[in-house]
């Protein structure tokens, strides 16, 4: 259990050690996020051979004057996170290392990259901590932090619509962020402590679970704060990469569905408020997908709509369907590594083109036959093609949202059929479009060099993204109490 | 079950290696090898299952405890004759795509073989499993890959559409089979085909409408991947678009996976009830619409494939109208139940064998001339006879012409529907119905017949004409092929009774309740005939005795023309006199039926109809009204306006502290009053 405590601080020190030397950042951010990974997985092989239970916790020194202890904890669902984090971040670190830099179509980056490094480990560090924290409190602090770096690599080509952007990221979640303050004060006022278990047993619980869910929305890009995850777009595409995948709004989500899994006595009205608004979300994302025409801002509305199928599941498992419940968290990972594997293979065709627009891409597969695997691969994964992993989470959320017998979650599961099936049309057309056909002049006159570093990003993760729902299972499996 | 372990495996193997290999006559050699000895594997354990009329089943792997689902691999009669089909034309398929594919220069291999292998692989996995969550995955799976099969040519516009249509509408298709599905675990909370048997007996008793739609679900699902119309619109735009190989397997066994499926869930997932005849009866009226529409829309065709594809709407209504009776009478009158769907399933076999011919023959065309369009092709007998012989064989034994397999289908098919009438305890309508069923379906069967003439006669008569190079020959792998197939479709016609007794026994064992197989159908070597009526040979059928005097008189007049030695000569024809190009006055595909083709074409409002069928739609356009967008900018409506309102209010008080110092002091003279007060008031007068 030392190294769950070694993969929380290497990221920081890693940070540390990237902004004191400034020449070779990436090399040394490339070290740490490795280093970072094989910590976690080393943690996750103590845990899994040495048959300690898969769950455990322990506390390091009391802070705050009461009796709350900075706790790190490790369960099922924080290892699906953890996993999440530290991969797509290694592959994360190791794509910029190509895609930063002055040869980018797209947008060229010179040197010095500034803090570019120090941002990303600092992000990953503030995401590790938020899924291995043992108290709302301590979750709320590293997610400050997440929201923090998120507004600087937003912002970072410091263009005027970038900062503006960066800027409207942060205040968005920081208007959530201050639903979860008020909750943790109220919270703290009633029974002095912020375990996550505790809410259930509040007398205001609905109040105090609709502020977090606040929070987590505004985080997770749902109703009604959630335009600022398209604007973010200007953000580097290794960054939205990240964001969207692994970081930032998968805490929101992880807050929700930590306190599903850690309260058992939740009513059906805090599921209905999850379920109606992450419905309509969905409904929201897929009726703007046909309205964009960058490729970069259909997947962030897609992102949105599957944050949507994922707290959909959740509030499933609130409604009592442990199937909806699980299969959201199951969803969690399946989405992270295919639409990570999206965005980098769009930021791929950028570096290469230039261009991210579906009008002036064409016959994009000839060209480049290893983006288009990994975009088509990710594509069917998202809108869940069997034997492709969204499928399998997918199913899962239908099954629950049927099997209840309750109408409500019968008509949100129909809704979410629909909205899948729009989902679908629009990406297989865009697919089309951009990848088959005689190739546009972008495409003709692109340059064929894609560094190395990010080739070797985009193979891993289009296996990871094969393997997300092997990769996933065990620890579904131990969710469900199995081993 | 071992061997379906081998032949699995070999094939994914196969599917990897090919991934890798960039030359074309390679990556074809190692298909063929991998996938002949797959097709070995699992011939011998389909006739094993046959011949010992058992079943294997066994689980694999199980989800438990994420859902109540299981990878069951069950082999029953049924699955094994369709593995049998699976492994004839898939060997045919890769026999002949080997040396096929370098008629697509630009293309490369990668693209082709691990998606067809692919298709092998689930089309195998659709039909022996036991379980509807890894149904929809393989089901899906066949999507995929055939999804990338159409698409095969990437700068080629009408594949792109085609492959669109076909995925959109199997995928929108298949989210009604997901539908269904988990409405049924809601009850049966089992995924695996017999525990949803036991439990859907409760749903129809308590949720008569509900049972109707998952019905509904199921049944749309499968007609549009088999291509009925009016659901199978995409497939004349898919199925050509594809190499030929490629699209004779999709003719000959996908879209009857599709039918294999409908069967699968009336007969065994789907317990016998008074649902099943209602839909049996709305099957046979889809099938009805198809072979009408389907088979008079190909006459029109000029293009070979595409007039294979609406062929293959056409043939697929047949065998739904042969389930459809069968399905509606099983309860009534089992006798005529177990004839017709024999004779449905019966179609299906032969189906499979000779649409896979045809769509080679079309192939064989396309290596030899660069195109399929029979308006600039013909007289191909001369550079390939072969080719020609075994499309003739599989036209006549499409069109069901004695002594060829399609006839013998066909009968059963015909018979059953017309001797339907007998049934006094049913409805006389849908009596009369099953009667026009019959007729119509015996009409078009001719229709059928001429538009394979014209196919046949247009090809492969007359002058020479299209052939880009005539020097290289067909590849004997290529031929070899379509020989193999022609000669299943000839000994099938010829010895009826194998065939037909494997298929009994497959029908069997989904509906126990069918009486014994020699109480319906009489079987001596000379042919076989149905027992409607004891020691009566009625509606009986001897192949063999058809086939000595056509072969008699074939040599009777073989050998008049030789005695008489009637001279030959080769001569312009002659036009009355007048001078014409040959241009002007050859006689295309296009130039068949005219008439005919006149009379079934016609206009309604903006559509033109050609055969009853649509053929140019007008564009259906709508803009999305601006406002309708705004709702949903929040952004523009809703956060800036606030973040202004918000700004300004500051920059007003801002505006207080600047300009005014006196006021600002009062400010706070009145603030520290108003502070003090409060406080005072809070603690009670108690300061």
């Amino acid at each position: 259990m030392d190294f769950l405590l070694l993969t929380l601080i290497t990221p920081f020190v890693g940070a540390f050690f990237v902004y004191i030397f400034k020449n070779k950042t990436e090399v040394l951010a490339f070290i740490f996020s490795l280093i970072t990974v094989l910590f976690s997985l080393l943690n996750f092989f103590e845990i899994y051979f040495s048959k300690i239970e898969i769950t455990y916790s322990f506390s390091l020194f009391k802070w705050l004057n009461s009796g709350i202890n900075f706790t790190l904890i490790c369960d099922p669902l924080s290892l699906i996170l953890l996993i999440l984090i530290v991969v797509i971040g290694l592959f994360v670190v190791l794509y910029s290392v190509g895609y930063i830099s002055p040869l980018n179509a797209d947008h060229p980056f010179y040197k010095p990259y500034e803090n570019y490094y120090f941002l990303l480990l600092l992000f990953i560090g503030a995401m590790i901590g938020v899924v291995t924290a043992g108290n709302l409190l301590q979750l709320f602090f590293f997610w400050e932090i997440t929201t923090l770096c998120s507004w600087a690599l937003i912002s970072y080509t410091r263009e005027k619509k970038a900062l503006f952007s960066g800027l409207k990221a942060f205040i968005m979640t920081h208007i959530g962020a201050f639903g979860f303050l008020v909750a943790l004060a109220l919270m703290y006022s009633e029974v002095k402590t912020f375990d996550f278990s505790v809410i259930s047993s509040l007398s205001n619980k609905f109040i105090i679970f609709t502020l977090l869910f606040f929070a987590a929305s505004a985080k997770s890009a749902q109703i009604p704060l959630f335009t600022w995850l398209p604007n973010a777009m200007v953000a580097p595409t290794p960054v939205s990469a990240y964001l969207h995948a692994a970081a930032m709004v998968k805490a929101g989500v992880y807050l929700i569905a930590r306190i599903y899994l850690s309260n058992i006595y939740l009513t059906d009205i805090e599921a209905f408020v999850v379920g109606i608004i992450s419905i309509s979300t969905m409904l929201l994302s897929v009726i703007l997908y046909y309205l964009q025409d960058d490729l970069k801002k259909i997947l962030a509305y897609s992102t949105i709509g599957h944050l949507g199928y994922i707290l959909f599941g959740v509030s499933l498992g609130v409604y009592g369907s442990q199937t909806g419940g699980i299969g959201g968290v199951f969803h969690i990972i399946n989405h992270g590594f295919a639409k990570g594997l999206l965005f980098l293979s769009v930021g791929a065709i950028a570096y290469a083109t230039g261009s991210k627009s579906i009008k002036e891409l064409q016959g994009v597969s000839k060209r480049f036959p290893l983006v288009t695997a990994c975009f088509l691969s990710g594509m069917f994964a998202i809108i869940g093609v069997p034997p492709f992993s969204g499928f399998w989470s997918k199913f899962m959320i239908l099954t629950g949202a049927f099997e209840l017998k309750n109408l409500t979650t019968n008509i949100f599961g129909l809704i979410a059929i629909v909205e899948s099936i729009l989902a679908f049309c629009w990406y297989i057309f865009v697919g089309h479009k951009v990848f088959f056909g005689e190739a546009s002049e972008k495409v003709l006159n692109a340059n064929d060099k894609i560094p190395l570093s990010m080739k070797i990003s985009l193979i891993s993760l289009l296996i990871l993204n094969i393997l997300a729902p092997v990769v996933g299972y065990p620890f579904i499996k131990a969710l469900l109490g199995g081993n | 079950m071992d061997y379906l372990y081998l032949s699995l495996l070999s094939l994914i193997f196969a599917m990897f290696l090919t991934f890798f290999i960039k030359n074309k006559s390679l990556s074809g050699f190692v298909t063929l090898i991998m996938t002949s000895f797959s097709s070995v594997c699992l011939f011998y354990l389909s006739l094993d299952i046959i011949i010992e009329n058992k079943t294997v089943e066994k689980e694999i792997f199980s989800l438990k405890p994420l859902l109540n689902s299981s990878l069951i691999i069950g082999i029953d009669s049924l699955s094994a004759l369709f593995l049998l089909v699976i492994s004839l034309v898939s060997f045919c398929v890769t026999l002949f795509s080997w040396k096929y594919l370098e008629a697509y220069k630009t293309e490369s291999p990668q693209r082709f073989y691990p998606f067809l292998v692919l298709l092998f692989i689930s089309s195998i996995g659709v039909v022996s499993v036991k379980d509807l969550l890894f149904f929809i995955v393989f089901w899906e799976l066949m999507t995929l890959s055939s999804w990338f099969i159409v698409v095969f040519e990437r700068e080629k516009t009408s594949a792109l559409k085609g492959g669109l249509q076909y995925f959109i509408t199997a995928h929108v298709t298949t989210a009604f089979l997901i539908l269904a599905s988990v409405i049924v675990y809601s009850y049966s909370n089992d995924f695996s085909f017999k525990e949803i048997n036991k439990s859907f007996l409760l749903i129809i008793d308590k949720y008569p409408y509900l049972s109707h739609f998952i019905l509904f679900c199921v049944f749309i699902a499968f007609v549009t991947k088999a291509g009925v119309l009016p659901f199978g619109f995409w497939l004349p735009n898919a199925y050509p678009q594809p190499p030929s190989s490629a699209s004779s397997f999709f003719g000959g066994v996908m879209s009857k996976l599709a039918v294999y499926a409908l069967f699968r869930f009336f007969s065994s997932v789907i317990p016998l009830s008074y649902h099943t005849q209602v839909w049996g009866f709305i099957i046979a009226v889809f099938g009805v619409f198809s072979i009408f529409i389907g088979t008079i829309a190909a006459l029109t065709q000029d293009e070979a494939k595409r007039l294979m594809s609406f062929h293959a709407i056409g043939q697929v209504g047949y065998m739904l109208l042969g389930i459809g009776v069968g399905l509606y009478f099983i309860n009534i009158n089992p006798f005529l139940a177990a004839v017709s769907l024999v004779g449905g399933l019966f179609h299906v076999f032969n189906n499979s064998i000779y649409k896979s011919l045809l769509f080679l023959n079309a192939g064989a065309i396309f290596y030899k001339t660069g195109t399929t369009d029979l308006n600039k092709v013909s007289g191909l007998i001369k550079v390939m006879p072969i080719t020609a012989i075994t499309a003739l064989v599989g036209s006549l034994s499409i069109a069901g012409v004695p002594p060829f397999n399609g006839f013998i289908s066909k009968l059963l098919i015909f018979e059953s529907s017309i001797w339907s009438a007998k049934q006094s305890d049913v409805f006389f309508l849908i009596r009369g119905l099953f009667i026009v069923f019959g007729i119509i379906s015996v009409f078009i069967s001719a229709v059928t017949l001429a538009s394979f003439l014209k196919f046949v006669n247009s090809a492969f008569m007359g002058k020479l004409r299209g052939v880009i190079n005539e020097k290289r020959s067909l590849p004997w792998s290529m031929v070899l092929s379509q020989i193999i197939l022609a000669v299943v479709c000839f000994i099938t016609g010829l010895f009826p009774f194998i065939p037909l007794k494997i298929i009994y026994n497959a029908t069997v064992s989904c509906f126990d309740l069918l009486p014994s197989f020699s109480s319906v159908f009489i079987v001596d070597f000379k042919g076989v005939g149905i027992n409607f009526f004891e020691n009566y040979s009625q509606g009986a059928w001897y192949p063999i005795f058809v086939m000595i005097p056509l072969i008699l008189l074939s040599i009777l007049i073989f050998a008049f023309e030789k005695y008489a030695k009637a001279p030959k000569r080769d001569v312009e024809t002659w036009y009355g006199g007048k001078e014409h190009a040959p241009e002007e006055v050859v006689y295309k595909g296009h130039s068949f039926y005219q008439p005919f083709k006149d009379l079934v074409s016609f206009r309604i409002g903006n559509i033109q109809f050609k055969g009853f069928y649509p053929v140019k739609i007008p564009k259906v356009e709508f803009k999305i009204p601006q406002k309708f967008i705004k709702i949903f900018d929040i952004d523009e409506w809703f956060y800036y306006p606030v973040i202004d309102r918000i700004k300004k209010f500051f920059q007003f008080f801002g505006k207080i502290y600047e300009i005014l110092t006196e006021k600002y002091i009062s400010w706070l003279v009145f603030g520290s009053i108003f502070v003090f007060v409060l406080l005072f008031y809070i603690f009670g007068g108690r300061l």
